[in-house]
């Protein structure tokens, strides 16, 4: 029995080679120099041309599945924010979001800006929580942000938030960035009103990386991060080399070993089924 | 003139076309007191979403709360997610209730498992590739091309190594690809006017248990 025909009846193999790939770039390092591309340029330059004081709402539907693919992104736009010194409303619309919106407070230093008193919660940012309702929910929230959440995740009422009295609906911000690991469809639906005011980019899975076209090219978004490598991308653009940047090597070996192995699977039957008919021929 | 006889089946039907019409005129038109309107029913709606999971939770104990009780055989796991989702409701649900231990039972072991399956299946996937995907006929080989530069996309090295490959791989995704998914959306938004249609005119009844011409 060929190692080819091993693999078809044993998986194991290829999890162990995946697992080796997984950690050989940590041991040594590739440094693959990043390609960007304008759908994350333009994200970057958008934030850049906000000024500072402007709202910034940014919806994280991040859950543990799907952390390492949009964590990275959500974050670099999440540092660029405190850095142009923008306000933010961080919330989620998913019930597993809200560990990583406070996790993205303090990875993002916004706790630390707070302690060294540079920033103050509730005036410079505000951390919405889960509001359930999908896609009335989005529709709510863009139209009627007041009727839809009463208290922040802290339990203080909304009202008594100052950056609230300045968000009632999108109309009153300049940028949102919203990941999820769901299609934007649902989104956009309801958030469309609100392009002429408001800017949108979509923090997506590399999975959606084709369809984000369709919202790109008709102007209803500013620009979107590709997964790992758009956030790698907006790292180098932002100077914050973090996550995106670590995982690159991983994705770029991980990658080619999916391009070997699909090659490889199809090689393999191509030559079992040209041998198969050969035999019955003869 | 013939009487119109309105059957209690047909209410949430009177209810779906009245909130309908308002809803899709108030999206394009401004209607006073239209946004306070649409604002209360998206808040309705919500709300409804919310019973609609403790609905969900009272009948998974229906289903499987005898099952527990008795103790029979191959329902443990049924008693784990039952019992699981019972301590979550009732830490979330109840006032007072320590927040603690809702917070250590949400990240420490029902993110945990989720973050887990998925990485599991991350490792399916690449078995798959080699195990699975085969092409046998042409539409086969044009979707593994797709892919394949749809990958090149995500992987820095393969475009280190032949620098044309990101501008073909951009062109796919922004071109041929990209186009599918457009013309996906467009019939995906017609079949929902076509059944939104449908409903309004009472043609589309599965929502309440019957369907179209069935007599109750």
């Amino acid at each position: 029995m060929s190692l080819f025909d091993y693999l078809e009846r044993d998986r194991r193999p290829i999890f162990l080679v995946l697992l080796i790939l997984c950690f050989l770039p940590v041991l040594f390092p590739l440094n693959l120099p990043v390609n960007i591309e304008y759908w994350t340029s333009n994200t970057y330059g958008f934030v850049e041309s906000l000024q500072p004081g402007d709202v910034v709402v940014m919806p994280c539907d991040i859950g543990g599945a799907t952390v390492a693919e949009l964590y990275p992104g959500y974050l670099a736009i999440a540092k660029h924010v405190l850095a142009k010194d923008l306000r933010m409303v961080i919330m989620t619309f998913n019930a597993v979001g809200q560990i990583m919106v406070e996790q993205t407070i303090i990875d993002a230093g916004w706790q630390a800006a707070v302690d060294r008193g540079e920033k103050v919660y509730g005036v410079d940012f505000v951390a919405l929580p889960y509001i359930a309702g999908f896609e009335a929910a989005f529709a709510q929230f863009a139209q009627d942000t007041h009727s839809t959440v009463n208290v922040d995740i802290y339990g203080n009422k909304i009202e008594d938030l100052p950056l609230m009295d300045d968000v009632h609906s999108f109309r009153d911000v300049k940028f949102v960035a919203f990941a999820s690991a769901s299609m934007p469809d649902p989104h956009m639906r309801q958030w469309t009103p609100y392009i002429d005011t408001t800017g949108f980019c979509y923090i997506s899975l590399g999975y959606f990386f084709s369809s984000n076209f369709v919202f790109l090219r008709s102007g209803q978004w500013i620009g979107f991060i590709n997964g790992v490598k758009g956030a790698a991308e907006y790292e180098i653009l932002a100077g914050f080399p973090g996550r995106g940047l670590t995982f690159m090597d991983q994705s770029s070996v991980t990658h080619l070993y999916a391009i070997a192995l699909l090659i490889l699977g199809n090689a393999v039957a191509y030559r079992a089924r040209t041998r198969a008919r050969s035999e019955v021929i003869a | 003139m013939e009487h119109v006889e309105v059957k209690k089946m047909d209410m949430p039907l009177i209810v779906f076309v009245i909130v309908s019409i308002f809803m899709f005129i108030n999206y394009f038109i401004v209607i006073p007191g239209g946004p306070a309107l649409s604002g209360w029913l998206s808040n309705a709606v919500i709300s409804i979403g919310n019973w609609a999971l403790i609905y969900g939770f009272l009948n998974l104990l229906r289903v499987h709360g005898p099952a527990i009780i008795e103790m029979r055989k191959r329902e443990w796991y049924h008693s784990v997610l039952t019992l699981g989702t019972a301590a979550l409701m009732f830490y979330a649900s109840i006032p007072g209730a320590n927040p603690i231990i809702y917070t250590w039972l949400w990240d420490n072991i029902w993110y945990g498992l989720m973050t887990a399956l998925m990485c599991y299946v991350g490792f399916f996937n690449f078995s798959g590739l080699y195990r699975t995907f085969r092409v046998r006929n042409w539409d086969g080989v044009w979707l593994i091309v797709a892919c394949l530069f749809g990958m090149v996309i995500n992987a820095p090295i393969l475009i280190v190594a032949w620098k044309p490959l990101a501008s073909i791989a951009s062109w796919i995704a922004d071109s041929p690809s990209m186009g599918a998914w457009l013309g996906f959306h467009l019939v995906t938004g017609l079949g929902m006017y076509g059944l939104a249609t449908r409903a309004l005119l009472g043609l589309e009844r599965s929502m309440l248990g019957t369907s179209a011409g069935e007599v109750e």
